[in-house]
């Protein structure tokens, strides 16, 4: 059998078979996908009831008119109550300890003079109420406090919508057919990729050079280098590991995947059921239906714009381009790891190699990041090309859209800078691993390159 | 025939010349000592033969022709500095070895199976290497280093880290690895098993080869013409018995009773000095003072460092 193909199955077979990889392996998933799980369920379940004393001492809200002008559906109603929240309105100035303390409400609102001017609203709660919640009861005062303004100003309630109308920038690239852009979101899935390599590269390649300097201070290195050549040994080593990570990788994607399908499966149920008690509510009361028609317009343009985003994301591009530069960027990082590895004798002197090392991955990252912001910015395009950090900002370019030159320049330009890498570390790695006692400097490092 | 042939070897580091035009001619069977201080250049022609690293100038020969590559699965090496996977398991580890050197996997395990029975450490194959004692991984190790029945052995220092019994066991694996046609190259500094088991040896200090040739004939070359004479009577007889072809070195007790040494001078024999002492005391023995392989360490390196102060 092929010696480096030896080298490699040792590797792989001793690392799959520790008890730390099985326990990563089924724990991580688990950790990940149950994490998924427990915020997605925790989300659905928050039965908290909060139930609202709105105490009004100027009383103006709380005049019929208001109310039955909400009612008439001329603005959006508004005091509804849900299975989150329900209101009981007083008039006046109450006591809200003692209201608290009655048991009956989970919260006391009072509104005073200076609501109807500065906005400013007292809230009386002994468990402060979730943020949306907090700002439920914000938007429904504001609704309020709005139609108590017109009124009082005699401006038609028409009129005072058409001037408060917000704007929403609506960015449309010409070239791609008038489409609204996405490019931002996408970004966002793309930075969720070159993450995944980040700690890849990251987790993995500190695991080669562990692994390399085991083998040095286990003075085994001087017996297999009598059999194979030092580069045959390390090159059987980063990819073995690289394998292990792979297979790691694999089984979590599935295990991941797996385990937040049947817990998203169990939330989709409850939702389902949620929606049939609302259903069943329609009947009641029409105001509250119209309530309910508008949120879950709200929640389906957010999805249908995920699904957009998603849907307008080349996904063979994108995984080619995530196998592709995750296994480039292994290499790349590892055979740097691996010299690194062989040139100390302890993981305390690694510390001094590692800085140059890992601060490129670092600054891809940060590179990666700022392309959220700003998805088409020039850096993103220089650092996608340099060989150190493109297996990261790559990612979130090829999300957004890459031209193929580009794409193919950096790949090319990785490739070649592989087989620098790979060259220099194996100049380093012979020489390094027959070296022990002190830690070489820089300069010896240069040196050895010569030997 | 040489199983084994370096000539004009040339290597430096840096500034630091660690081979300097050394060759070495190493014969077909038999046992070779490469002997030197520390850090004399012994691990780096060493390397240089197991194509660890190569030689700047200069050329090995291996059974005649120019070492290839494929070479390293006819040479066995035991390093000084070795060790083992600590995590892995003896009867593992030993088969990934081997395999290595280019053992398939089913030959592997039937000689690993006859070596551990011979060495009775059968029950060792499933054992972790870090559960093993120095001696027990050392064993290991050499079984690891032989499996392949390589042309040509390589130890460094293979007796450290082994109680008497087991470096006995170890000396006689050797010697029989020897009757079996196996070249052995033995550095080490024990004097005592270059004596007992080198058919030549090669000196090397300050990163050149000093001293070579076989056992027998450097210890003749380092022969001084002295003589310890075991005898009965006073000391100032022996004295006396001498003229001036003799030189009387010392004269001492032990619980043998009183010897004398003796250096012959100018040309004198042996009998020539028994003539001279025997009409002065009774004679019990008479045995030529053979330096052995310590001393003749110790004086070549002293007067190649006098000579290149």
């Amino acid at each position: 059998m092929n010696k480096t193909l030896l080298i490699i199955q040792r590797e792989y077979m001793s690392k799959v078979k520790k008890k730390s990889f099985l326990i990563m392996t089924i724990l991580g998933p688990i950790i990940f996908g149950g994490l998924i799980v427990a915020i997605a369920l925790l989300a659905a379940n928050d039965t908290t009831h909060q139930h609202v004393l709105l105490a009004d001492n100027l009383g103006y809200l709380l005049e019929d008119e208001i109310l039955e002008y909400q009612k008439a559906g001329v603005e959006r109603p508004r005091f509804r109550n849900t299975s989150k929240i329900s209101y009981d309105f007083r008039k006046g100035t109450v006591d809200p300890q003692q209201e608290l303390e009655a048991g009956i409400y989970t919260a006391v609102v009072q509104l005073s003079d200076i609501s109807y001017t500065d906005g400013k609203v007292e809230m009386y709660a002994e468990k402060t109420p979730s943020m949306s919640i907090q700002s439920q009861i914000g938007r429904d005062i504001e609704d309020a406090l709005e139609l108590y303004r017109t009124k009082k100003n005699n401006i038609p309630i028409e009129t005072y919508k058409s001037i408060r109308q917000s704007v929403d920038i609506n960015v449309i690239k010409p070239s791609e057919g008038g489409k609204k852009d996405l490019t931002s979101p996408k970004a966002m899935v793309g930075f969720g990729f070159a993450l995944i390599i980040y700690f890849f590269i990251f987790f993995y390649g500190v695991q080669v050079m562990r692994g390399v300097m085991e083998e040095k201070t286990n003075r085994i290195v001087e017996v297999i280098i009598s059999s194979v050549r030092p580069f045959q040994l390390m090159m059987g080593k980063i990819i073995g590991i690289g394998l292990v990570g792979l297979t790691q990788f694999l089984i979590w994607v599935g295990l991941t995947a797996a385990i937040s399908a049947f817990g998203v499966g169990a939330m989709q149920k409850q939702l389902l059921e949620r929606q049939k008690e609302q259903l069943a509510m329609v009947d009641t009361g029409g105001v509250i239906a119209a309530q309910n028609m508008s949120d879950e317009d709200d929640a389906q343009a957010v999805q249908s714009e995920m699904l957009a985003v998603l849907s307008e994301i080349s996904w063979t591009d994108l995984i080619a381009s995530f196998l592709i530069f995750f296994i480039c960027g292994y290499m790349l990082y590892a055979s740097l790891f691996a010299a690194i590895g062989a040139s100390v004798d302890n993981e305390t002197d690694t510390q001094q190699f590692m800085m140059p090392v890992t601060l490129p991955l670092i600054f891809g990252y940060i590179v990666s990041t700022m392309m959220i912001e700003n998805p088409e910015s020039s850096i993103g395009n220089i650092f996608a090309l340099v060989p150190l950090t493109s297996p990261i900002v790559m990612m979130v370019k090829t999300a957004i859209g890459v031209s193929i030159g580009l794409k193919i320049l950096s790949i090319v330009i990785l490739v070649a800078s592989i087989l620098f890498f790979v060259w220099l570390a194996g100049k380093i790695y012979r020489v390094g691993i027959l070296m022990y006692g002190k830690k070489p400097t820089y300069k010896e490092l240069w040196k050895w390159l010569k030997y | 025939m040489f199983t084994l042939e370096a000539r004009h070897i040339h290597k430096s580091y840096a500034k630091h010349v660690a081979l300097n035009d050394v060759s070495i001619a190493v014969p077909e069977h038999s046992v070779f000592g490469l002997l030197g201080p520390n850090g004399a250049g012994k691990t780096s022609l060493i390397r240089i033969i197991n194509q660890i690293t190569g030689p700047d100038q200069g050329e090995v020969l291996f059974c005649g022709k120019p070492l290839q590559p494929g070479d390293v699965e006819f040479i066995g090496y035991l390093p000084e500095e070795r060790g083992l996977y600590k995590k892995m398991k003896v009867g593992e580890q030993c088969m990934y070895l081997a395999q290595l050197k280019g053992l398939s996997g089913r030959e592997a395990q039937s000689r690993l199976k006859a070596w551990f029975e011979r060495f009775e450490i059968s029950n060792w194959w499933d054992k972790k290497v870090e559960d093993l004692s120095k001696g027990m991984a050392q064993k290991v190790q050499f079984i690891t280093t032989v499996l392949h029945k390589p042309k040509l052995l390589i130890l460094d220092e293979p007796f450290s880290g082994f109680d008497p019994i087991n470096a006995e066991l170890i000396r006689l694996e050797m010697l029989r690895l020897k009757a079996e046609g196996t070249t052995i190259i033995l550095s080490t500094h024990d004097m005592g098993s270059v004596e007992s088991l080198c058919d030549n040896i090669a000196l090397i200090n300050r990163s050149r080869v000093i001293l070579e040739g076989s056992v027998k004939d450097i210890k003749s070359r380092f022969r001084t013409q002295s003589y310890r004479v075991d005898f009965e009577g006073a000391a100032v007889d022996i004295g006396i018995g001498l003229w001036s072809q003799f030189e009387l070195l010392r004269t001492s007790v032990d619980d043998k009773g009183s010897f004398a040494e003796i250096k012959l001078l100018n040309n004198r024999s042996l009998n020539d000095l028994l003539q001279a002492l025997i009409p002065h005391v009774q004679i019990h023995g008479v045995n030529e003072m053979v330096p052995d392989m310590e001393q003749i360490f110790i004086q070549a390196v002293q007067q190649f460092n006098a000579s290149h102060e």
